[in-house]
């Protein structure tokens, strides 16, 4: 009998609201987090525009030390969506087997003190145009601080959060890129279903808005450039569209064993149905243009819920607003589902939140268990000129009232991984 | 200002590298995505190289007529309808497209048109628009 | 385990700082020869430390089918590709034989944001009229002038991603980032992938290349690095009192991972049996362990049940053996705990002695060395050991080789944020 598993505890940072109550009133609203970069000068990156998170304090959430005062953002955001999960599941110290519990994440990395490194470049740069990288390294030992370069690994946000609550089961970090957080639900659910935990936090964070994240994708011709009217330029689906824009923050779920919430009384949110994996195997940036690795995930998801394509209520896509993902995932969800596909509603929530990279898929499938409990599905805004290679049903700018019993969150991520999660409502 | 024969080895010389391959597979008649099987990030690689080269800056949309494609008025049903044709020949105006005509799939069109004789033609009007500028 | 189907070990690719293919680096390590010398990379007369692990005449263009990838992949990548090519050979595998959606990629790897190569290079331009780095500048500069592929080098996942490109790996796959116990978790995670029905193969490992300035100076700073006068071949002496630090080191490790049904219907040459894999946070510090390596008590007793073996059952252990002296004891600590008396009939040994600590990396490398020791019966030393440190008291396979038929071994490992892992692994006799 395979053990079945609920999420008891949820908790997201992003910038169209912080706080799962908040999120989804920006969300069901229409609300745009996209402007005009404010965190540094951007003034002369081709993409000048992102969405940031804003009045974020992180003692708000959690008493904290100095040091993480200061730490970088991505691991602020971890912290306090992870609190506001712990506390939404009703757990306290003692109150379940922490060193049993696990922390999976799919967090990103933190951002490169490009301040730092270009004082120190230029500390060692002679006449001649040669870095000489001893001079280089002394400077950079005198600017960086070690402890602030260290805690900028991938997997400190969840060594941080174990050591909070005293968390010392099976824990990892995946960094899959835009499918990290998916991923990282969707193997939590495995240990859990395996029996080597009862609960576990999974979930994930990042903040990839810095100045050396900006430049990387605006290099690979991957954000929209449209600066002069940030709040529009995340357009997913729509036939305009020129790209993604690059978002921040945080979604971390309280994953439990049925039985487990059952006996303690948790308030169950949802039930996490299907986990499907795959990779596409076929170009570094490119999807396969048949779909066939998003095809296989979604698939194996249905095949894991044990359920037929038509119980699909709701999707939420990967939808970042590209060329080439949106019609690509287009083809994905009709080869999958078939005539129907034209009426399951299809949104996404980045075309408000902006694209969360390692944070997307938590942040998208908390959109997708308040969609069932709500029963109202969020709409992909700025959904203006329909494609004729998108001719779903995007629920374009306004949210929906509908019944929703069981939805599919997509992540599909840079390089080929691609994550379908199933989530059912619970009763 | 470089002659045509100059252009050529240098684009040439630049897909090579972008594509880390020998020099002698490529042609003028080769076709980047058809024959050489160039994709997104070999076109961000080779696009860099040329300007580079010829000092020159190169907008992607020039090269290739991506919302054209997309414009239900030039194509229909995946085919290049006549207005198509006219719009992409004058977009396209730099270079001769022998084998274009109303009828044509789209998606073939884009995968074949784009040979290095018009990657080199494109880099001549380029220099010549800006010696005209200069001059 | 607890399911029906079972993971064996049938390939095996190693690119390290004593050796660029598996056979180099074995007898390199039972010969106790060491792989730590002067950094050449870059010019390190001066340098605090001069010496590292580094791999030695890499040419990667052998393990690229399509040479215009090897511009857009980092050492990194590089290194995991040839690792994992060797281990698809090593395997006698080939793209036909195989399903494509049930053949995967998990591989573990550490990052570098940003090098001297390109965004150095970028800065070097970005000098204002204050003589500061100038951020409008640089945006102006690196839009124009920066290589447009650079960020493809940086991107964790790549390392799996271009694997899985160039095998045409269409299952699941994982990319694990958890610093230096990375490439053991992404062995685990795959044995699990398999053991579950996701997957039939899937080739595991781990790859780190960071003997750059930067990640030099972030772990001196730290106080983890070796800083001192001696031959650069003597400074790695993990559990030697007189060791000051680890020394760091790249490389790559990959091992084939397949479900046990599936390598006999194709005849495949059968290594070890992957029976256990525990693993644990100890929920205490960033950089260094709990004093009594809590956390990797709990993954060795998780990989014991996972196993069904008990503690006197495991005849060998590949230590981690980090040469930090804080890092030595807490292991010491914690495998006396786990396993009480038997502790002391344990022979364990440390392989960074020889090739330093490669960080993400060092969890594969070292399976893959502790696989060797079971298939052949010959465990590797830890040299450099001339007197234990106090409380480092077990039997460590000092200085020299030992014939060592054991039945049973594990790898353990644990890293920054308080990772640990236990992989173990038992000697395949079965035959095919």
């Amino acid at each position: 009998m395979k053990r079945r598993v609920v999420i008891t505890g949820m908790g997201a940072i992003t910038p169209v609201g912080i706080g799962v109550d908040d999120y989804w009133r920006g969300l069901v609203n229409g609300k745009s987090g996209v402007d005009t970069i404010s965190a540094y000068d951007a003034s002369t990156f081709s993409t000048r525009i992102a969405a940031q998170v804003r009045d974020f304090r992180l003692e708000q959430f959690c008493a904290v030390e100095e040091p993480l005062q200061c730490a970088d953002r991505w691991l602020q955001f971890a912290l306090a969506a992870a609190q506001m999960a712990v506390d939404d599941a009703g757990l306290q110290p003692g109150s379940i087997d922490w060193v049993n519990c696990g922390v999976y994440l799919g967090a990103g990395e933190g951002a490169t003190d490009l301040a730092r490194f270009g004082e120190s470049v230029l500390a060692a740069s002679g006449e001649s145009g040669q870095i000489d990288p001893r001079l280089f390294a002394e400077a950079a030992a005198g600017l960086i601080d070690p402890m602030d370069d260290l805690m900028r690994e991938a997997n400190m946000p969840g060594a941080l959060i174990a050591a909070r609550f005293g968390a010392m089961g099976y824990s990892s970090n995946s960094l899959t890129a835009c499918a990290a957080s998916g991923q990282a639900i969707g193997e939590a659910m495995r240990i859990i279903q395996r029996g080597d935990a009862d609960v576990m936090i999974a979930g994930g964070a990042h903040a990839m808005t810095s100045p050396l994240d900006l430049l990387g994708f605006s290099l690979l011709s991957a954000l929209s450039k449209r600066n002069d009217e940030p709040q529009k330029a995340s357009r997913p689906f729509d036939a305009h569209r020129d790209g993604f824009v690059l978002g921040e923050g945080a979604g971390i779920f309280i994953l439990e064993e049925l039985g487990h919430a059952l006996a303690r009384k948790a308030r169950i949110h949802a039930e996490l149905v299907g986990y499907g994996l795959s990779c596409d195997a076929y170009r570094v940036t490119d999807m396969h243009p048949e779909a066939r690795g998003a095809i296989i995930a979604i698939k194996r998801a249905l095949a894991d819920a044990e359920l037929p394509p038509e119980d699909v209520d709701y999707i939420n896509a990967h939808g970042t607003s590209t060329l080439e993902n949106d019609r690509t995932e287009t083809y994905a969800i009709k080869t999958t589902f078939g005539q129907r596909a034209y009426r399951i509603p299809v949104s996404s929530t980045k075309s408000m939140t902006g694209h969360l990279v390692a944070a997307a898929g938590a942040t998208e499938l908390i959109a997708c268990i308040l969609a069932i409990k709500n029963g109202v599905v969020p709409p992909t805004i700025n959904y203006e000129f329909p494609d004729p290679e998108c001719d779903l049903d995007y629920v374009p700018n306004e949210a929906r009232e509908m019944k929703v019993d069981v939805a599919l969150s997509n992540s599909f991520g840079f390089g080929g991984q691609n994550v379908a999660l199933l989530v059912r409502s619970f009763t | 200002m470089p002659t045509r024969e100059e252009i050529s080895e240098i684009v040439i010389g630049s897909l090579a590298e972008t594509l880390g391959i020998e020099r002698n597979r490529i042609s003028l008649d080769s076709a980047l995505v058809a024959d050489l099987q160039a994709e997104s990030i070999d076109f961000l690689d080779f696009i860099f190289r040329l300007e580079d080269a010829f000092n020159i800056e190169i907008d992607r949309d020039e090269l290739f007529p991506n919302e054209i494609a997309r414009d239900p008025n030039a194509v229909q049903q995946n085919l290049i309808t006549e207005e198509g044709v006219e719009q992409i020949r004058r977009r396209l105006s730099f270079t001769d497209l022998p084998s274009l005509r109303a009828g044509m799939d789209i998606k073939t069109f884009m995968t074949e048109m784009l040979t290095v004789r018009v990657v080199v033609d494109y880099i001549q009007s380029k220099l010549n628009q800006s010696t005209a500028l200069a001059g | 385990m607890h399911s029906a189907r079972r993971v064996v070990v049938t390939g095996l690719g190693v690119v390290a700082p004593l050796g660029n293919d598996l056979d180099s680096f074995w007898s390199g390590l039972l010969a106790g020869r060491s792989g730590i010398d002067q950094i050449r990379r870059f010019e390190s007369k001066g340098f605090v430390p001069p010496y590292a692990g580094e791999v030695k005449e890499f040419q990667p263009e052998q393990y690229f089918d399509k040479r215009k990838v090897i511009k857009m992949a980092g050492r990194h990548t590089q290194l995991a590709m040839a690792a994992a090519r060797m281990s698809f050979s090593d395997a006698r595998l080939t793209a036909e034989g195989l399903d494509a959606e049930r053949f995967g990629i998990v591989f573990g790897t550490g990052m570098l944001r940003a090098d001297l190569a390109d965004i150095g290079q970028m800065a070097r331009m970005s000098r204002g009229a204050d003589g500061r780095f100038d951020l409008r500048l640089f945006g102006a500069v690196s839009s124009s002038k920066l290589f447009p592929l650079w960020m493809l080098r940086h991107i964790p996942n790549m390392v799996s991603s271009q694997v899985a490109i160039s095998l045409n790996a269409q299952g699941p796959s994982n990319t694990i980032t958890t610093t230096c116990t990375a490439g053991a978790q992404a062995i685990g995670e795959a044995s699990r992938i398999i053991e579950r029905g996701d997957a039939d193969v899937i080739i595991s490992g781990g790859s780190d290349a960071r003997v750059d300035p930067l990640s030099l100076v972030r772990l001196r700073k730290l106080g983890l690095l070796a800083i001192c006068q001696r031959d650069p071949q003597e400074v790695s002496r993990p559990f030697d009192i007189d060791s000051s630090g680890m020394v760091c080191a790249e490389g790559a490790a990959a091992l084939v991972l397949e479900e046990l049904e599936h390598a006999r219907a194709r005849g495949a040459r059968i290594y070890a049996e992957v029976v256990g894999y525990g693993t644990a946070t100890d929920a205490y510090d960033l950089v260094y362990p709990h004093p009594e390596g809590r956390g990797l008590q709990l993954a060795i007793n998780r990989a014991l049940t996972d196993a069904h073996l008990s503690p006197e059952a495991v005849g060998y252990i590949n230590a981690h053996g980090a040469s930090i002296p804080r890092y030595d004891l807490a292991e010491a600590r914690a495998l006396k705990t786990a396993f009480g008396k038997h502790a002391m009939r344990l022979a364990a040994s440390s392989i960074k002695s020889m090739i330093g600590h490669a960080q993400a990396a060092s969890g594969a490398i070292e399976a893959v060395a502790c696989v060797k020791t079971l298939e052949t019966g010959m465990a590797p030393p830890t040299i450099n050991l001339r007197r234990m440190a106090p409380g480092c008291d077990l039997d460590w396979v000092p200085n020299s080789a030992r014939q060592l038929a054991v039945e049973v071994a594990m790898s353990i490992n644990f890293g920054f944020g308080g990772y640990n892992t236990a992989l173990i692994f038992k000697r395949w006799s079965g035959g095919v």
